[in-house]
């Protein structure tokens, strides 16, 4: 079985086939089909040629000893050199193959197995040389075919004793092959040419994505660098500013009157609120899922932990829920950005509350997080996943809008999908996925 | 008591005015010079150059980012040197992430504070800095000597 394989490889290495950055369009697999068909041929020819060699020698045929002996060395060749190129192996194999049907042709006669080897030889010329040359074994054959007639007609040269006198006999039979062989040439190309055409249109589109995936990369990798940077570099003047007007206001703090300290206080509130927004996008894009921290969380604790840090703020409820693999800390800040969000539009008048479900999917959790809040316009749905989208004026509720924008990118990250509904007045429920699989 | 000698290492020059005035008006007494960029820390430290006179400092307060070199590499030097390896660093930086704060102690910064952006935050920070390190804690002595048993 071993020496097999070895033998095999050694065949297909000389057609360089073994190659795995060749592009495999139909050139390839023509040339697959070659090599393959050498695998198995190769010992049978061995085995006729060999005996036949001996045989011829021992009888004294010297004529077919040297077309035995050359077609074993040539066989060989083909078969396991790799400094003979494609086509020329091809040109040999199918020379030889038009050689053993005119042996069989003349030794058997017309009625034998010598015509079935000149129409394999055409079909095998059609499969494995390009398109354009597929009317080539056509011609091939039928000059073979008078060049035969001939021969038989004016007696040039010996032939099979039942095929003398025989040319029309031989021309209705040769007709066969030079229609098969036709039929052949038009029909195989046909489908040839799909293959092909389909072959390169998936080679360009992989090309093409590889290309687009390539430069997103670079595209992102930048955009993550000017995150960092802005956010870093903008926060040190911004905390001159702020640190000077404080610094103003507490060593001149007798010697200003409280306009001035309305002035700085404007001043130094504008600042900060710049930096808390700088804070945040900075947050956002260096969101990336920690996939080494996954642990077994026991979502019961888990949820009752929130629910002592929120107690009075909002009151959680919660059915049986289950235990899953996770990053704890990642899950935490979904949780905890949908329940301040929650606490932000709850109603004036009720108490907050938020009731929490975990539902076990094929391949992810799905938690529903409903609250009895203020709810949301059908509207506002899909918005309010959006960086810096408020559906409120800021006066009205205080906040950059950031929280939920967060969600969905550490849910995405998670390869998970959020949604929300809602009833205006009655509250709002934002379902997400998060998926079990927890690798990259 | 004698004034202890603190090395400010700061490449902003807002931070350093403020912090060197929040220094001044706290209530314990210090010796603040200031390195613009991490080399100059490090000379100022290994008394290179024009530093050979220089006192080893009591304290170090240490940003990150800086010029040359920054913060983490001069942490890295100071800390795996055993001539100097004993002064205590307390990183004051803008950086909040977990993943700096985490990255310093483990390079073996004493302590971690994000700079705060309010003149009364940085004065309470300064203040308790100074009555923690120079008024709660025994500090090493400056005479550099490796391997002391």
């Amino acid at each position: 079985m071993r020496a097999w394989n070895l033998y095999k490889t050694a065949i297909l290495n000389s057609f360089s086939l073994n190659n795995k950055n060749a592009q495999k369009d139909l050139y390839y697999w023509g040339n697959f089909l070659f090599a393959m068909a050498l695998v198995y041929i190769l010992p049978l020819s061995l085995i006729t040629l060999i005996p036949s060699l001996f045989v011829s020698i021992s009888f004294g045929f010297h004529a077919i000893a040297i077309f035995d002996f050359i077609g074993i060395i040539l066989m060989l060749i083909i078969a396991f050199s790799s400094w003979v190129n494609i086509f020329k192996k091809k040109i040999i194999f199918i020379i030889l193959v038009y050689g053993l049907g005119t042996v069989l042709l003349t030794s058997l006669g017309s009625f034998g197995p010598g015509l079935i080897y000149l129409l394999t030889a055409s079909v095998f010329m059609v499969i494995i040389f390009p398109s354009k040359y597929a009317f080539i074994p056509v011609f091939i054959n039928a000059a073979y075919c008078i060049a035969y007639g001939l021969i038989i007609h004016y007696e040039w040269l010996e032939i099979y004793p039942l095929d003398i006198n025989q040319t029309l006999s031989w021309g209705a039979i040769s007709a066969n092959l030079i229609f098969l062989s036709t039929v052949f040439s038009l029909l195989i190309p046909k489908m040839f040419d799909g293959l092909q055409s389909t072959i390169e249109e998936q080679i360009n589109l992989k090309k093409s994505l590889e290309k687009s995936l390539r430069t997103l990369e670079v595209q992102n990798g930048e955009l993550e660098q000017f995150a960092y940077v802005t956010s870093h570099d903008l926060q040190e003047p911004l905390r001159n500013i702020t640190g000077f007007l404080t610094q103003l206001e507490k060593k001149y703090a007798d010697k200003i009157d409280d306009k001035a300290r309305n002035y700085i206080r404007h001043a130094v509130d504008g600042a900060k609120k710049m930096r808390h927004i700088i804070l945040n996008l900075s947050d956002f894009t260096s969101i990336e899922y920690d996939f080494k921290n996954i642990e077994l969380v026991d979502l019961n604790l888990f949820i009752k932990n929130i629910d002592s840090q929120n107690h009075s703020k909002i009151s959680i409820k919660y059915d049986e829920l289950p235990v899953i693999m996770t990053n704890a800390v990642q899950l935490n800040e979904i949780f905890k950005h949908l329940i301040s969000n929650s606490i932000k539009f709850s109603k004036s008048n009720i108490k907050p509350e938020i009731r929490i479900q975990c539902k076990e999917l094929i391949n992810e959790w799905q938690f529903t997080l409903a609250d009895n809040g203020t709810g949301m316009e059908y509207e506002g749905r899909e918005k309010i996943f959006n960086i810096f989208q408020r559906l409120h004026s800021s006066k009205k509720y205080k906040g950059l809008g950031m929280g939920l924008a967060i969600v969905k990118k550490l849910v995405n990250q998670m390869n998970g999908r959020i949604w929300a509904d809602a009833t205006p007045g009655v509250g709002s429920t934002f379902h997400f996925t998060i998926s079990k699989k927890n690798k990259l | 008591m004698k004034p202890a000698n603190i090395l400010l290492v700061e490449d902003n020059e807002g931070d350093i005015f403020l912090t060197t005035e929040a220094l001044e008006d706290s209530n314990h007494l210090s010796i603040v010079n200031i390195a613009r960029n991490g080399k100059e820390a490090l000379d100022y430290v290994f008394r290179n150059g024009k530093f050979n006179n220089a006192t080893t400092p009591d304290l170090i307060l240490l940003d990150i980012n800086l010029p040359i070199k920054n913060g983490l590499e001069v942490l890295k030097t100071i800390k795996n040197n055993d001539l100097v390896k004993q002064i205590p660093i307390i990183m004051l930086t803008t950086s909040s992430s977990q993943k700096d704060i985490n990255t310093c102690y483990r390079e073996h910064a004493n302590s971690y504070i994000p700079k705060p952006v309010d003149a009364n935050d940085l004065e309470n920070i300064i203040n308790t800095i100074g009555k923690f390190w120079l008024n709660t804690v025994s500090l090493p002595t400056r005479k550099r000597e490796p391997n002391e048993n």
